[in-house]
């Protein structure tokens, strides 16, 4: 039989038990000569058959967006050669304005509720991603060459989001 | 440097209808109770906000689109 211990006060339970026997506490620290995959999935069954389990997750993991973009534009031996690359970092702020927007929207009409930030949280977890953008550009040898580089991944997902805030305001009659 | 199409869409408003009310609906939320809460000042002020964000977004698209 596999055996755990518990992470307050280091008794060693059987497997069996999903509290500890001493302290009572549901913490467990190590696992003795147990499949650790195993005992682990064991408990995580026992526990969700506690009917006074409770599972809490912060509301504050909304929204991750990682987003990467590498650009590297190499020019050698041209002339008159113009770049512009747009810049992002305005689209980024647009986001973050659209985001608390929507969060802004929900805490007045929900009030400051775990329903609401669940709802918050929900809404903004589809729009969870990573975006990576990687552009490069290798001009040689060149005359009279304008460059214009984009992130337009992003300007997708601001739309998103403001589809988002104009369908909830127009759920809350606000329109 | 885009190989996206000129004129790219966003989602269609019948998937963002959708999403929002399943949301709502998966939490239970009284939609008329919400309604209640919120004041004729409140409702002016979002819809400001809702207003001012999206000339932003599309005056960002619109740079965009000419910039490419």
């Amino acid at each position: 039989m596999a055996s755990w211990k518990c992470s307050d006060c280091k008794q060693t339970n059987k497997e069996a038990q999903f509290s500890c026997s001493n302290c009572d506490s549901m913490g467990f620290l190590m696992l003795d000569n147990a499949d650790e995959m195993e005992v682990e999935r064991s408990m995580s069954k026992k526990r969700r058959r506690v009917d006074d389990a409770t599972v809490s997750q912060g509301a504050g993991q909304v929204s991750i967006l990682d987003q990467e973009s590498d650009e590297c534009i190499w020019i050698k031996d041209s002339c008159n050669i113009t770049v512009k690359s747009h810049d992002t970092q305005a689209a980024v702020s647009l986001q973050v304005g659209l985001q608390l927007a929507i969060a802004l929207v929900l805490s007045i009409s929900l009030g400051d509720s775990d329903q609401g930030r669940a709802i918050a949280q929900e809404m903004f977890q589809k729009f969870d991603d990573t975006q990576t953008n990687v552009q490069k550009i290798y001009i040689e040898n060149s005359k009279d060459c304008e460059i214009v580089t984009t992130d337009t991944d992003l300007s997708v997902n601001i739309q998103a989001l403001l589809e988002v805030l104009v369908t909830l305001v127009a759920r809350l009659d606000i329109f | 440097m885009s190989n996206l199409p000129k004129n790219q869409k966003g989602i269609p408003n019948i998937a963002v209808d959708l999403l929002v009310s399943e949301i709502f609906r998966k939490n239970g939320v009284n939609l008329n109770n919400a309604k209640s809460k919120l004041s004729d000042e409140q409702k002016t002020a979002i819809k400001e906000l809702v207003e001012e964000l999206s000339s932003q977004v599309d005056s960002f698209m619109n740079s965009n689109n000419e910039k490419r």
